[in-house]
């Protein structure tokens, strides 16, 4: 809908643009002066232009005020938007303290979960070998099994390089000994006991430090215990390479310099 | 003005300068190194102006007001995006014209209650028909308030798109650039849509020019 008659001339259309151009000083002089010429001639277009001027003055006149606490009220709502904005950022620091406290955590975990994952790797059986918890008696390598449970010191050193097993084995601390011996594997009988002499194997250093720590703080805290004397015998449910296992002088030695840990 | 105002301050050349007397650019760069006594004097110069052009674009004194108020603590929360490019004016009133046509989105999702928009025509001449949700006694209200109310149901009825811009010019006599600059659009746009807001204009408010509003004593002026 217009508000322009379809009979209105195009002078007229342009004169009344160039009516709202004048009205904010926007119109040059060459347009300003056939305005003139224009609203002289049509009386449609001058009471335009009066209309116009007359509807500013009333806009200007019908100012209204706001109410006498609006300032107040701004400054209310500025503290609030503040007292805000400083939660947000307490939520978000919170958020990053707490995630810096369990990053070290998430991180260690991340890497144990490496770990794991690598070694299960690393110890998964080849040709020949089993894994434990399969729940069948599976035949071990020749050499492993009868070199486990038959050596003495001063035997032979077995070549072990492929006795890969993943079973639990157990620390022996009978008779003040440290024995470890595998358990429940495949091809193992719990009697194959191999006790870790000292001087056998000085492969110590060559475990993961976590299996280290696990195994020392299992023979510290039964000593203090006295399950030692009492000829306990503890089974730690990690998978490890027999080739590997420390020597129960490695062993002592960890404990006696205090390496394993305290447990406070 | 208030004691804060009074004080006085003094520049780097150690000479006391009255914070009344600056610009808003200046007030504002003050605001931002963190003298909110400067922020207040910003608030006063332009409670008046903000709430008008509000008033004249939401035609809800209480509304206009909340959103004035709105404006000024965004403004003031987000000072340290304010850049003395662009004038402190320039800056407050995008604020406030985003608050409104973020309204105007609210108003056209929910069912239209107190008012319709609709079409004619080529869809380019936009009318809005009011249903008045408040009949104030002429009889009883003073002239200032029946003008007011005037211009109210006059510039209400303009269409948004030129609301804004004419409002602008009008009310706040922003120029046209300053008005290219608070509503984003392109110069020529800016004329062209306060001429056709003048054109609505005039339509509804000739009527009323005739009759004049009404004086306390029920006359015509």
């Amino acid at each position: 809908m217009s508000f322009l008659p379809p009979s209105r001339s195009r002078d007229c259309r342009r004169a009344r643009t160039w009516i709202s151009r004048a009205l904010d000083d926007d119109l040059g002089e060459t347009e300003r002066v056939r305005l003139g010429e224009h609203i002289g001639a049509c009386p449609e277009c001058r009471r335009h232009q009066e209309v116009l001027e007359q509807g500013r003055q009333w806009m200007l006149a019908a100012e209204a005020e706001p109410s006498e606490n609006f300032e107040w009220k701004v400054q209310l709502g500025i503290q609030k938007a503040l007292r805000e904005r400083a939660a947000e950022a307490t939520d978000t620091a919170i958020v990053g303290e707490r995630w810096s406290f369990w990053r070290p955590a998430v991180a260690s975990a991340l890497a144990v979960t490496v770990l794991v994952v690598g070694m299960g790797a690393w110890l998964l059986p080849g040709d020949g070998t089993g894994t434990i918890g399969d729940g069948r008696d599976v035949e071990a390598p020749v050499g492993a099994t009868s070199l486990v449970g038959a050596r003495t010191v001063g035997e032979e050193e077995p070549d072990l390089s492929g006795a890969v097993r993943t079973n639990p084995f157990e620390i022996d601390v009978t008779d003040g000994d440290f024995g470890i011996r595998t358990v429940g594997g495949p091809g193992f009988r719990d009697d194959l006991y191999a006790p870790v002499r000292e001087g056998r194997r000085g492969l110590w250093p060559t475990l993961p430090s976590s299996m280290q720590t696990t195994i020392m703080q299992h023979l510290f805290w039964n000593s203090r215990a006295g399950a030692a004397q009492e000829g306990g015998v503890q089974r730690l449910n990690m998978p490890m390479r027999r080739s590997t296992l420390p020597t129960s002088g490695d062993v002592r030695d960890s404990i006696a310099t205090g390496s394993a840990g305290e447990r406070r | 003005m208030g004691l804060a105002e009074k004080v006085t301050m003094l520049d780097p050349d150690r000479r006391p300068v009255d914070r009344t007397e600056l610009s808003d650019e200046d007030l504002m760069l003050r605001v931002q190194a963190g003298e909110k006594a400067c922020y207040d004097i910003l608030v006063r110069r332009y409670k008046t102006r903000l709430y008008n052009y509000l008033l004249r674009l939401v035609s809800d004194g209480d509304l206009a007001e909340e959103l004035a108020q709105d404006a000024f603590v965004r403004a003031y929360v987000h000072a340290d995006k304010y850049r003395t490019i662009a004038r402190f004016s320039t800056w407050l009133y995008t604020i406030a014209t985003n608050l409104v046509r973020n309204r105007y989105r609210q108003k056209k999702r929910r069912p239209p209650v107190l008012s319709m928009f609709f079409n004619h025509g080529d869809g380019d001449e936009e009318v809005v028909q009011e249903i008045a949700d408040e009949a104030p006694d002429p009889e009883q209200v003073a002239v200032g308030e029946d003008l007011e109310r005037i211009i109210r149901e006059v510039t209400e009825q303009i269409p948004e798109r030129y609301r804004i811009p004419f409002v602008l010019r009008e009310v706040n006599q922003l120029s046209y650039e300053e008005i290219r600059a608070v509503t984003g659009l392109k110069l020529g746009t800016v004329r062209s849509r306060i001429n056709r807001a003048r054109n609505h204009f005039r339509k509804l408010i000739e009527p009323m020019l005739e009759d004049g509003p009404a004086t306390p004593d029920g006359e015509t002026r």
